[in-house]
Order: structure tokens, then sequence, then C-alpha cells
């Protein structure tokens, strides 16, 4: 079945891929809020994260517990192959309206 | 970081609550370390309210939604209803049903009957909403209904004037027709000497085209154009005219004269809410007099059909101009309302219905028959599952271990409900054909009700069949799939369970013998009611007096005939027959000529006294020469009082004016006694001497005649009756006739009663059988070490016997108050004393059919053998 990527959905999964094996709810929060200067709940955050989990684009596995965590386990994910088709495919479409529509954007015009 | 800084814990808890059981380890952790760096940027105070907003965060996030979801299924599970769960739930019903016999007849036997009376129910229900849907255009149709309110009372009445329908047809545009109907053609109708009663309406032409009755011939146009034509029914035109065809004959009603027959209607369909034989056009009188029905409109009403686009607001509007026009200055105050002809039947009721009436009130009081004894019936099946929860934990624990999710459980006893309820439904339908047509005649709707099974009603069977089941099903359903697995795999129920429900099995038992015992009393002082209307001492004689209808034979041959005969004593005349309720008054003025009070009558001959055996205290009898009898009568004790006379010596002679002027004198004073019936007390009465009122000849036969001597009265009748039929009946007869209707509420109540009673003793058999079987080993064991059959039987019986000497105590007096004060004097002024007799009768009854279920039970538990119930751990 052919999903669609949110635009929340397509930040969440690059920055899950760029924290590469350290992507969890805290870190991806942190990461999101600092690139996009955007503030989110962390239940939205897993909400998100969780449509990914479904539509199969990342997986996840349980880390080592953490004492600043109250001795709780973190939940880790990672990119899957679909996952990764995904983002590739959201960028190409881009790159492609991008060419058609670079003429106009510029800003020397 | 300070350890010593901790999360708000009521957050964490309410977390942790909310999600239950499922994972949350991850989510949980994050929420504490965001508190923890929180910390470093924020006060304390903003950290906790974060904490907390994360806590909501989550709680009404998609992400714990679906986790929760997730959770809630075991790793086996498949919540897709698969054909093949389906044919392992037939599977497993069926074996269930098929294993334990017993418990499944009694199941299906006693949701049949309260199924069975439920579908009479319905049925009648769904015929009463098929009313008057056979009228094309019927949606357009309404009809004038009138309020009247004035000091005292508020009136609705569903006649209306008839100069209305003239007004809104001339008046108003958007009614296409307006139909005046007179509900005044009521009489003999006269051909070839031939009298058949009619009644019918008088209609504009109109009537044949807005509303769908088919004429068989004629034309519905045209038929009732010309003045005098009639329309008659196809039963009736048989009645009338034979074989012949009726067209253009003509018939005689008096008073309105000739009617040319134009036209014949197919026979009225049941479900129609007017009801006539014959329609009539109106006379150029009724159009005349239509000035005057404003105030006096109780036979006339108004019909009419609506153009497309008019809203009967709009009529309603128009009408409440004419209601201020014709009504000004009165004391009372009149409101025109429309009401559309699919609501007239059912409808909310008006006074002065035109024919069939069918109000919310009457209907809902017949919905307490299914509901007294289906739900006893539904009660019982829920206790005998429950009860039987034992021998199905095993099942469940290995279901609910192998994946089985909470509302497939449910759904598995629902179903197996559902098959119970569709073999019962069969059962029941079985029951409902037989019952269905005694049903009407008891209710005296046989002409106007119709339970004949359409497609409809079927399908509202079998819908209402799964509505209960799914009901009655619905908590065992829940009580199973909430059993814990590892509960139900030790295969005990949780034991503090079975202590509480027991108290609530006992309730409900009680209350189902209350019901029972109330039916019974019910019944056995009805039957008493009945004995002692019919044995009742009128105070005249009552027997060997057989009544012969005169059917317009003058009444000097038919005494002067009859008294011919050796087997005959005495012949007298009478207008009607005394003792059975129908009194015609007349109005007297009372002493002060201030008011007139309604006196009731009768026209007898000289004969009539000694023939009734009543007794004259002053005065004298009729007198053998008519002409002495003008404005003559004979009073009884308690007009006396009731004019203020005096004593019975000095009202004789004394003179009662009539509220019509006529003066009589009272010629006798006679002893009260019952000239109308016992439902109402004896009440201010006088005989008057009028030969042209005499409708009966009462013969006094002489002591040992039987019925050979009858038939030659009837021979004497072949001579002078001309071609009218001999009609008589014994008086003791008649009196028996007019008090059945005690017998078809003895008939009526007696069938509920009966089924109630099957079920209460049912759901009291399944239970002591359930018992039996848990206590068997305790039963042996004590068998064993010498306990008595006698006390066995005792030991298992002793809550059913409490059981019912409480339903006893509560019913007895309950009962016997309704009856005394309400049920009793609503139907009757003399009534029979309840005394200790017929309340032994009712527990009797109640006790040997409780106790013989019980018993039956308990009697085979303890005369068992030991050993047989040992042998086996």
């Amino acid at each position: 079945m052919k999903h669609y990527l949110g635009e929340l959905e397509e930040l969440a999964l690059l920055a899950i891929a760029s924290l590469v094996s350290n992507a969890y709810g805290v870190s991806v929060k942190e990461l999101l809020e600092e690139r996009t200067g955007r503030t989110m709940t962390i239940g939205a955050l897993h909400s998100t994260i969780t449509r990914l989990e479904e539509k199969g684009y990342v997986t996840s596995y349980l880390g080592e517990p953490t004492q600043e965590r109250g001795g709780r386990r973190k939940r880790l994910y990672e990119l899957t192959k679909s996952g990764k088709a995904a983002l590739h495919e959201a960028k190409s479409i881009r790159d492609d309206l991008w060419l058609s529509a670079k003429a106009e954007l510029s800003y020397t015009k | 970081m300070n350890p010593d800084i901790k999360p708000p814990k009521l957050a964490g808890k309410i977390f942790t609550w909310y999600c239950n059981r499922t994972a949350n380890e991850d989510f949980h952790g994050d929420l504490e370390e965001l508190f923890y760096k929180d910390l470093r940027h924020h006060s304390i105070r903003k950290a906790k309210f974060l904490y907390w907003k994360g806590v909501f965060s989550f709680i009404f996030s998609y992400a714990m939604r679906q986790r929760k979801r997730r959770s809630a299924y075991h790793m086996f599970s498949s919540t897709t209803l698969t054909p093949i769960m389906f044919v392992n739930y037939v599977k497993t019903a069926s074996r269930n049903l098929a294993k334990h016999k017993f418990f499944t007849i009694l199941n299906v036997f006693g949701l049949s009957l309260g199924m069975s009376v439920t579908l009479v129910f319905i049925a009648m229900l769904a015929f009463i909403f098929t009313y008057d849907n056979f009228h094309t255009g019927g949606e357009r149709i309404y009809r004038v209904t009138t309020q009247v309110l004035d000091k005292d009372r508020n009136l609705d009445f569903a006649s209306a004037p008839a100069g209305l329908a003239q007004k809104l047809e001339t008046e108003l545009p958007g009614v296409e027709k307006a139909i005046p109907i007179q509900k005044t053609l009521n009489g003999d109708a006269l051909y070839n000497e031939k009298k058949i009663a009619l009644n019918g309406y008088f209609t504009s032409p109109d009537f044949l085209t807005v509303f769908s009755f088919p004429l068989l011939k004629g034309n519905a146009a045209t038929a009732l154009s010309n003045p005098q034509s009639i329309v008659i029914t196809e039963t009736e035109a048989t009645k009338i005219f034979g074989t012949k065809d009726p067209m253009g004959e003509v018939i005689t009603i008096e008073p309105y004269g000739d009617f040319a027959v134009t036209g014949i209607l197919k026979d009225l369909p049941k479900n129609s809410h007017m009801t006539f034989k014959a329609l009539a056009s109106r006379t150029a009188s009724m159009a005349l007099e239509s000035e005057q029905q404003w105030k006096d409109f109780a036979n006339s009403y108004v019909y009419f059909l609506l153009s497309e686009h008019t809203s009967p607001s709009d009529v309603e509007r128009y009408m409440a101009g004419v209601a201020e026009e014709k009504y000004k200055g009165q004391s009372f105050e009149v409101t025109f309302s429309v009401q559309p002809l699919n609501k007239i039947v059912p409808g909310p009721g008006h006074e002065n219905e035109i024919g069939i009436s069918w109000g919310f009130l009457a209907i809902s009081l017949f919905a307490w028959m299914p509901i007294i004894i289906l739900v006893p019936a539904c009660t019982n099946y829920v206790n005998l599952s429950i009860s039987r929860s034992l021998t199905r934990m095993k099942e469940i624990g290995v279901r609910k271990v192998m994946g089985g999710q909470k509302q497939q459980i449910f759904f598995q006893f629902i179903f197996e409900t559902t098959i119970t309820m569709l073999i019962a439904l069969v059962l029941s339908y079985l029951i409902f054909e037989m019952i269905r047509g005694e049903f009407l005649q008891l209710v005296g709707r046989s002409n106007s009700l119709d339970l004949a099974p359409t497609v409809t009603t079927v399908l509202c069977f079998i819908l209402f069949a799964f509505l209960v089941a799914f009901f009655a099903g619905a908590v065992p359903a829940i009580y199973f799939s909430k059993i814990k697995p590892v509960v139900a795999l030790k295969g005990k129920p949780e034991t503090t369970r079975r202590s509480n429900s027991l108290p609530l099995r006992k309730i409900v038992i009680t209350a189902q013998f209350v019901l029972s015992l109330a039916f019974i009393m019910v019944i056995v002082v009805m039957l008493q009611q009945y004995r002692y209307s019919v044995n009742f001492d009128f105070g005249f004689e009552q027997q060997r007096v057989l009544d012969v209808g005169l059917q317009g034979v003058d009444h000097n041959i038919v005494k002067n005939e009859f008294t011919k005969l050796s087997t005959v004593e005495r012949v007298s005349m009478s207008s009607h027959l005394v003792g059975l309720g129908f009194t015609p008054g007349r109005y007297v003025l009372t002493a002060d000529k201030s008011d007139s009070v309604e006196i009731a009558t009768m026209s007898i001959d000289e004969n009539f006294i000694s023939n009734a055996g009543l007794s004259i205290i002053a005065g004298r009898n009729f007198s053998e020469r008519p002409t002495e009898n003008a404005n003559v009568v004979i009073v009884n004790e308690e007009l006396i009082k009731k004019l203020k006379l005096g004593d019975a010596l000095s009202a004789v002679d004394k003179t009662i004016l009539l509220a019509d002027g006529q003066e009589l004198r009272i010629g006798g004073v006679i002893k009260n006694f019952h000239y109308s019936s016992i439902t109402v007390p004896i009440g201010s009465f006088f005989f008057e001497y009028d030969p042209s009122r005499f409708q009966y000849a009462n013969v006094k036969l002489t002591p040992g005649t039987d019925f050979s001597d009858i038939e030659s009265m009837a021979t004497t009748w072949t001579k002078i009756g001309g071609e009218t039929k001999f009609n008589a009946k014994f008086f003791s007869d008649e009196l028996q006739d007019a008090y059945s209707f005690y017998l078809d509420f003895v008939k009526m109540f007696g069938f509920l009663g009966v089924l109630a009673i099957t079920v209460a003793c049912l759901g009291m058999l399944g239970t002591i059988v359930f018992i039996i079987r848990n206590r068997l080993k305790e039963v042996s064991i004590r068998k064993v070490m010498g306990a008595s059959s006698e006390s066995l039987v005792m030991l298992l019986s002793k809550d059913f016997v409490i059981i019912m000497v409480v339903a006893a105590v509560v019913t007895v007096p309950g009962v016997f108050w309704l009856l005394k004060n309400l049920l009793l004097p609503s139907i009757s002024y003399y009534i029979v004393d309840i005394g200790a007799l017929e309340i032994a009768i009712s527990l009797t009854i109640m006790v040997a059919l409780g106790m013989g279920t019980v018993l039956s039970q308990t009697l085979k538990a303890a005369n068992a053998n030991p050993v047989d119930n040992l042998r086996n751990e």
C-alpha cells in the first residue's frame, strides 16, 4: 500500500536518520525543536513516530536503562529500507519541482 | 542533577494507571528525562507543569491509543470475524445445547411462552400501524379536530362543524376537496318488506374520489352526485338484494326517505378507521342545517385533501380566523386543528371518534401483557445460564488462554442465546397461531384487528427475537467474558460471587411467585364474582321464565295464543328485560322543581309484577283495562326517598312531574329490586304501562316443563309470527350471558396466569436442579453418615419453602387490597366477599405447583444411591 509522507513525518524521519544510533523520543524532539524552532509535545511526537512505525518506515528496539530516566530503557528507532526509499522519493519529487520552478524562485528576479 | 527533586508523583501515577498493562517504559522514561532537562532551564514549578503537560499529551495521543489497542490483544488472537470461528460457534453452541438437554428444553420452553404473548402484541402493533395506509395520496388527506375549552373541561373532539367543509373548499385555494361527513345514516333499510339494519355516512360526492374505497359497480365520480342516492357494501347488498343486481333498486330508510342504489362498494378493509356499510348523498336539508351545526357537531366530521404545495399550518391559521368569527362572545373557546390521516390510528385519542380508535394509552395497556410474561422468562434464562457457569468454565479458560478476546467470548454466548431464541421463536410461533383467534375474540376487536402474519410481521418477529436474544444473552455473556483465565481453568467460579448471586436469584424467583399467586388469586376471585353475580338475589323471580321476542307481532295475539298452551302459567309483557343492565331513562323534576334527575323506566303489563314475583308494598298493580293505566306509574322505594315523597303509603296517588311537562300519578309502590345489572347500585325507578313499547313476552311456565314444551310454543309462533323466527331464551340463560364477561376476563387472565405460573415453575425447576447437582456429594455423604431421606428433602427444600412463604405474605394482602378497592369496584357495585376460602384455594394451587416442582427433584436426590455419586472423584 502506498503511504504518503506528511511534513512532520518527513522531518522526524530525517531526524531519526541523522541521530544514527541515538534516535529516541527525547533526542528526536530536541533536534527537531532546535532545527525548526517550533515546539511540540512529547505525545504529539510519539504519535508521529507511531504512524511512521505503522507505515513500516522505522523499526524500534529497547536500549539500555539510564539513570536520568529513572532506570527506564529507551526505545531506539532506526530507518527501514522502505523508510529510506520514502525519503528518497520525497526528495526527488522536491528536486524535480525545484528544478522546474527554479527560474521563478530566483531572488535576483 | 539534584536527586531530591522528583517529578510530580500524582502525574506519574495517573500515567501508569492510564497505561494499565500497556508497555509504557519508553514513554515514561522520555517524560522523566525531559523533566530533568527542563529543570536546567526552568523553575521547579515550571518543570513540574511541563511534566503534567507531557503526561496529558500522552494520554490523548495517537501513540498511546494505538499501543493500548495493540496490547489488548493476545499475540495469537485475531479479531476479524472469520467463517471458521463462526462454524466453531455453531458447533460449540449446538453441542452444548444437545449435551444439556434438560436445561435447553427448559430455556426454549420458557422463552417460547414469553415470546408467544409478545408475538400477539407485535402482530397487533404491526396491524395498527397499517391503519389507513391504502388511500392513494393519503399523506395529503387531513381531518379537522375541534378543541373545546370551557370553564372546567378541555375536550378534544374528532368531529367538526360541517359548515367548515364548505368554507374550506370555497375560501381556501390550498384545499382541493373538503368532505363533510354526517354519521347519522342509521336505521333499517326497507326493501320488499325486508328490514336490514344499516349504518353509514351522509357525505359529498367527492368522498369516493378522495378516499380509496373501490367501487365494484358504479362510477366513483358520479355515484353520489344525485340527491337520494346510496352506495352500499358488497356484504350488505347481498343481505338486502340476494343475488339480484342491486344497481338502480330503491331502498327506504326512515326518516330519510327513498334512496336509489348507485354503486356497490368493495367490503372495507379491517384497517380502515372509518367503518360504514353505506354512503348516501347529503340531503338538501343538511346543507341548510349546516349553519346551526357550528354549535352542535357531535355527528359531523370534516376531512380535506390538501394540494401539493400547501402546508397544513396554513389551514390551521385560516380556521383560527373562522373560529374567532363564529364563536365570538361565547363562554367557551374553540380551536380547530388538522390531523393527518395516517396519524389518526394509532393516535392520541379523541372524544367522539368516527369509527375505530386505538389510543396510545390502550396500546400501552396491552404492552403490559407481554412484559409480565417475557421479562420473567428472560430472567430465568439469565439465571440458569449463569448458574450453569461451572460446566462452561474450563472451555472459557482454554479459549482465553488460546487468545480468545473478551468480545469474542461475549459474541459466542450471544450467539448461543440467539440459537436458543430462534428455536424458541419457532415454538412460540406455533403457540401464536393457536391463540391469536381466541385473543381477538377476548378483546372483542375481531372486526378491527387482523393478526394474520404478513411478511412485515414475520420480519418483526425475527427482529424482535434477535433483540431479546441480545438482551437476555448479554448478562451471561458479560459474566463469562469477564472471567479471568486462571480462575476459569481452576474450574471454580469465584466463591464470593456465588454467595452474592444467590439472594438475587431468590428475589427473582420470589417475584415470579408473587406474580403467579396474584394471577391465581385474581382468577379465583373473578370466578367467585361470576358465580356471585349469576346467583345474585335480584329481588325477582328468575326461574321458569322464558322470554320471547315479539318482533313486531301484536302483543295481544301473542298473549292469547300462548296462554292457551297447557304448560304456560301466565304471560306478561315488558319493554325490555330486567337485570341485564339496559335502563332507558327519563327525566323527572325534583321536589323543589329546580332540577331534574334521571330515572330508569320500564314498560310492563298487569301480569308482569306477579310473574316476576315482585311485592307491592303500597297501592295497587296496573289495571287489566289499559285505559285506566294511562299516566299511572308504579315506583320503587328508592324513588320515593329520592323525591322526598314521604313513606310508601302516603306516596300513593301523589303526582310526579316529568321534565317534559308530563304529569304521572303514582299508582303503587314496589319493594326495591335490581332492575338494572348488579354492576350499578339500585336507583330510582318506575314501571309504566305503554303497550307500544312492549318488546318481549315473559312466559311463566308451569313447574316440570322441559324443552319439548318449548317446541309447542315454537309451533304456535309459526301461526302468529308470520315470517319471523321464534326467538326465545330462558331468563336464567340470558343472565349468565350478561355476566359472561367475567368468564372472558377469567379466560384472558387464566391464560396469562398459566404462562406466568409455568415460567415461575420452570425457573424454580432450573434452580433446584442446579443446586442439587452442586450438592450431590454433600447429600450423599450425609446419607452415608445416616441422614434420613426426609431430613435430606427438608434440607434441600427449605430455601424454596421460605421463598413461597415470603411470596404468600407479600402477595395475599397486596392483591386482596387491590381486588377489594380497585379491581372489583371498577367492574361491579355489588362485589363478592373475598374470604379465607378464596385465599386458601389460591395458596393451595400455588403451593401444589411450587412444591410439586421442588419435591420432584429433592425426593429423587434424597433417595438416590449415595454410592453412585461418591464413586468418582
